[in-house]
């Protein structure tokens, strides 16, 4: 596998596992391309990184990212997003309630741990349960149990469904 | 395999979990279906983890941030294969689209202020950060030439914050956030010379509550000022009804106090007017 295959394979779902934890998709966009550069600098085709590896580097990378931007992220309040160029908009009332839905999101998802946060992301990007408790430190075991708590955390937290216009 | 129940009676939900991610083995799962045969509760219980799992990925990918786009993954291919290649890597991409930032805080006070509102621009300018200090300013020319790069101003107590930060070599991001009582739109309009299309975004404020909400947009490369406008539409009424004798700030809004323009070549910040050629 070369490393442009590997880049193409992982990171659309590099970059939202990262935006979604974050909440910024700037730092995501940066983690995304931080982890490959250190990822090229070791290259060797014949041991391509695994994906959990790959997201596990992300994820660190993304803590320490936090930490630096972490009175930007203050500044940036609630309900940021990115707006392409020259791309078609919905209208402001459309992205209000995004805005609002993903503040909302946002809230449920800050009320997990750390550690249920990240197993709830990884789930979402298909990691098998031994894949998450490898990168969470933690036993097999024990995931199926912390992503029930999790669950159960989320329920009241999660706004009602935005619908589509 | 031995199945744990919970003390209320149902399957452990952990091995539900585990059972609905298919990471139990083949007797375990066997033993899960023949429980559900009998059990209408776990099966229950296994049907709402199932949809509470479902709703939530239903609802992150409807709040997912838009993908930047191929050419930002393209230029992000290019400094990887740079770096695979030996050539010489850069540093941190934080750090370098970091460089040289411009931000402007540009506040009008809102008439849930404790203060009489005059015009959209008003209160007190602090000076949050500058590497080169400068006295601080107050009232509504504060903007006006004072800006510079690395310099945030923020008028004190409650209202409507614009936030414009660029970032350069890379293009300019500019966010915008409000935080205040409309009714008003906010449009960010960008162009060169060649008056580029960056895009005007509109954001209508809620004038029956305090709206809270960020807009990060993307300015290309070429475009080297950036306008943010404030328009009342009806015309803007900021100050509270027992206060008569002010005049509404309608006529001011769109106007010189309600438009500022950003120079991104040089971080400079300005009032502007809303007719500025850019």
């Amino acid at each position: 596998m070369t490393l442009e295959e590997l880049f193409e394979e992982h990171h659309s779902s590099l970059f939202r596992f990262i935006a979604r934890m974050t909440h910024d998709p700037d730092l995501a966009k940066d983690i995304v391309q931080e982890t490959f550069l250190t990822i090229a600098t070791d290259w060797t085709p014949e041991e391509p990184p695994s994906k959990a590896w790959i997201f596990q580097l992300a994820r660190n990378l993304a803590r320490s990212g936090m930490r630096k931007r972490s009175r930007r992220l203050r500044l940036l309040r609630e309900g940021v997003h990115r707006v392409p160029v020259a791309k078609p908009e919905p209208s402001p009332e459309v992205e209000a309630e995004r805005a609002e839905a993903r503040a909302a999101l946002r809230a449920a998802l800050d009320g997990l741990s750390e550690k249920e946060r990240t197993l709830v992301l990884m789930r979402e990007e298909g990691f098998t349960h031994r894949e998450i408790a490898e990168a969470l430190g933690t036993t097999t075991a024990s995931i199926g149990t912390m992503f029930a708590r999790a669950l159960r955390k989320l329920e009241n937290g999660l706004p009602d469904a935005i619908q589509e216009k | 395999m031995t199945l744990s129940h919970t003390p209320s009676g149902t399957l452990d939900p952990g091995v539900l979990v585990r059972y609905l991610h298919g990471e139990l083995d083949a007797a375990g799962a066997e033993a899960v279906d023949r429980h559900f045969r009998e059990c209408s509760r776990c099966r229950t219980l296994a049907e709402t983890l199932e949809a509470r799992e479902r709703e939530l990925g239903e609802k992150l990918r409807r709040t997912d941030a838009a993908d930047p786009g191929r050419d930002v993954w393209d230029a992000a291919l290019d400094e990887i294969r740079k770096a695979a290649a030996g050539g010489r890597r850069r540093g941190n991409p934080s750090r370098r689209l970091l460089v040289a930032g411009v931000v402007l805080v540009f506040a009008a006070t809102a008439a849930a202020a404790s203060e009489p509102v005059r015009s959209w621009v008003t209160g007190t300018w602090s000076q949050l950060r500058d590497p080169d200090p400068v006295p601080a300013a107050t009232g509504p020319d504060a903007a006006e030439g004072a800006g510079r790069a690395g310099v945030r101003f923020q008028a004190d107590g409650p209202g409507l914050d614009v936030v414009v930060e660029s970032v350069q070599p890379e293009g300019g991001t500019l966010t915008v956030t409000f935080d205040g009582r409309g009714p008003a739109t906010v449009s960010v309009v960008g162009g060169g010379s060649e008056r580029l299309a960056v895009g005007e975004r509109s954001v209508r404020i809620g004038n029956d509550r305090s709206s809270r909400a960020a807009y990060l947009v993307t300015v290309p490369r070429a475009v080297r000022r950036v306008t943010v406008r404030l328009v009342g539409l009806p015309p803007l009424d900021l100050h509270r009804p027992e206060e008569p004798d002010i005049p509404p700030t309608g006529a001011a809004a769109g106007g010189a106090d309600a438009t500022v323009v950003v120079d991104l070549r040089d971080g400079t910040v300005r009032k502007g007017d809303p007719d500025d050629e850019h």
